[in-house]
């Protein structure tokens, strides 16, 4: 009994003696609140790296990799997002040495935070990408960090390689026999539109920007082989507006002069007047494709990759 | 002052009125801290003391941060055993404890738990069981010394070692099996076993 009291008046006297104090409430809801917050912010971070992935991984224009790399692992590693990927291993990590940091936090197991976080991250991530967060961010990686390019700008340098038979731009006109195209590099082509199937010669004849696979024919002229409209997956909507105020700033967008003539150009509210012609393009793409009898659905699919497949599989409905 | 009476949260509010009061939850948990810092370390009594003396200081600054989701008494024994091992890690010395005040049931039931026949003496068992729990691994240890000696819960012990109650029961389940093992090798034979 002696023993227990010295124990205890020895602390109370140590207490007493060093004036020592309990330690602030507001101090450990700080320090609490302050792992959740970063928590937070780590899945939140790690969403967005998901989101970038995403963007990245969907606008990776698989189809082509033969075309493009020599095989699909080096296709694979030509665009797989690997900054984003260390971006959210990293804060992956970061949100698990947080969560487990928590106060509840060592009651769930290492492989529960683990595929909870990933699970959270794919799915916040995946609607940021659906709003558009992956091309923004990659857009802005693209103007501030060093030695990264934007996927849009890499895309677009991979589609302005007519030597390999991709070409990629804004429709400036149309005839009946080629259509005036021109490249993201800025080159003028006429695309020639015998190999096409009617649902190719539709798209290249309503959209306002597309993807073109064929054969240099001459040093201007391109034989298209297969079309399908121009098109970033998970776009960022804002961007795409700015994008096409642009086009049509500089006199490139098709719709203006063919739909709205009876528009007064001065008299336009340049933000409704973008809106409708966004509306619109889709709008008569989707009405022209209706018509021809074709959905919708694949429109961004490529039907063929080689002209000669092409030029092989019309033959033999001649021959039919 | 009588405090006999209360609960370890009554007291605690009380402490944060009147720091006297703390004296009754260091009563209340000396002689229990004391026991389980030499069961789970090799420290000498002047050291344990010293372990207990930084142990109630810990829980006396950091009173406000005690977690009532947690019953007092785990959240008393999670501090002990973080101050006891980060003590003893800092010497660079493996934590082996004592054992010494092992009582006869706590024996018994751990021969129970191992599957080891229970009308075995008491003496023999006491020192081949002893010597075995020295031998296993650390962190097996630490469940058996939790589950046997202070006959916590399992929940009490997820709540003592920051471990997912999962993970207690299966550290639990392999601890057993350890200790079967080196129960059998220091000496206690396979006939005594399966006797």
């Amino acid at each position: 009994m002696k023993d227990r009291k010295d124990i205890a008046d020895s602390i109370m006297e140590k207490i007493e003696r060093e004036s020592i104090k309990p330690k602030p409430r507001w101090e450990f809801l700080l320090k609490n609140y302050s792992i959740w917050f970063t928590g937070i912010l780590a899945v939140v971070v790690g969403s967005v790296a998901t989101s970038s992935i995403i963007f990245a991984i969907r606008n990776a224009d698989w189809f082509l990799y033969r075309r493009l790399s020599d095989s699909f692992l080096i296709h694979v590693f030509k665009v797989m997002p690997f900054l984003w990927i260390g971006f959210l291993v990293l804060f992956v990590l970061i949100a698990i040495y947080q969560i487990k940091h928590t106060k509840r936090g060592y009651k769930y197991s290492l492989a529960i935070i683990v595929l909870g976080n990933i699970f959270v991250s794919m799915i916040l991530g995946s609607v940021l990408y659906v709003f558009g967060f992956g091309h923004l961010i990659d857009v802005y990686a693209g103007r501030f960090v060093p030695s990264y390019q934007a996927i849009e700008e890499r895309r677009e340098e991979m589609w302005t390689q007519p030597e390999n038979g991709l070409l990629a731009g804004i429709v400036l006109g149309t005839s009946t026999k080629d259509v005036l195209l021109q490249d993201f590099a800025g080159g003028t082509w006429n695309i020639t539109m015998d190999k096409l199937k009617p649902v190719d010669v539709i798209i290249l004849s309503l959209a306002q920007e597309v993807a073109v696979v064929g054969n240099v024919i001459s040093t201007s002229t391109f034989e298209a082989c297969a079309v399908r409209p121009w098109n970033i997956f998970g776009e960022h909507a804002p961007m795409r507006k700015a994008r096409h105020k642009e086009m049509i700033e500089q006199g490139r967008r098709r719709w203006e002069s063919e739909f709205f003539e009876n528009d007064v150009p001065g008299s336009r509210n340049p933000d409704e007047f973008i809106d409708k012609v966004l509306m619109r393009g889709g709008d008569v793409l989707k009405e022209g494709l209706r018509q021809g009898g074709y959905g919708e659905r694949n429109l961004f699919d490529l039907r063929s990759i080689e002209c000669d497949e092409v030029a092989s599989s019309s033959q033999e409905s001649q021959a039919d | 002052m009588n405090c006999e009476k209360m609960t370890d949260e009554e007291l605690v509010e009380l402490v944060f009125e009147n720091k006297a009061y703390f004296s009754c939850i260091v009563f209340r948990y000396e002689k229990k801290l004391k026991r389980y810092i030499r069961r789970i370390t090799n420290l000498s009594e002047e050291d344990i003391d010293d372990v207990l003396q930084e142990i109630f200081i810990k829980v006396y600054t950091n009173l406000h941060g005690f977690d009532t989701d947690l019953t007092f008494s785990s959240w008393i024994y999670r501090i002990a055993y973080n101050t006891a091992i980060s003590i003893h890690r800092k010497r660079e010395a493996r934590p082996e404890g004592h054992m010494i005040d092992a009582p006869d049931e706590v024996l018994i039931n751990i021969v129970g738990e191992t599957d080891v026949e229970k009308e075995v003496d008491v003496q023999y068992l006491r020192k081949h069981l002893l010597e075995a729990m020295e031998s296993i691994s650390q962190k097996y240890k630490d469940v058996l010394v939790l589950r046997f000696f202070e006959e916590k819960e399992y929940q009490e012990i997820s709540d003592i070692l920051q471990k997912p109650p999962g993970s207690v029961a299966t550290l639990i389940n392999r601890a057993k099996k350890q200790l079967k093992k080196e129960f059998i090798r220091q000496g206690y034979s396979q006939y005594d076993y399966e006797r």
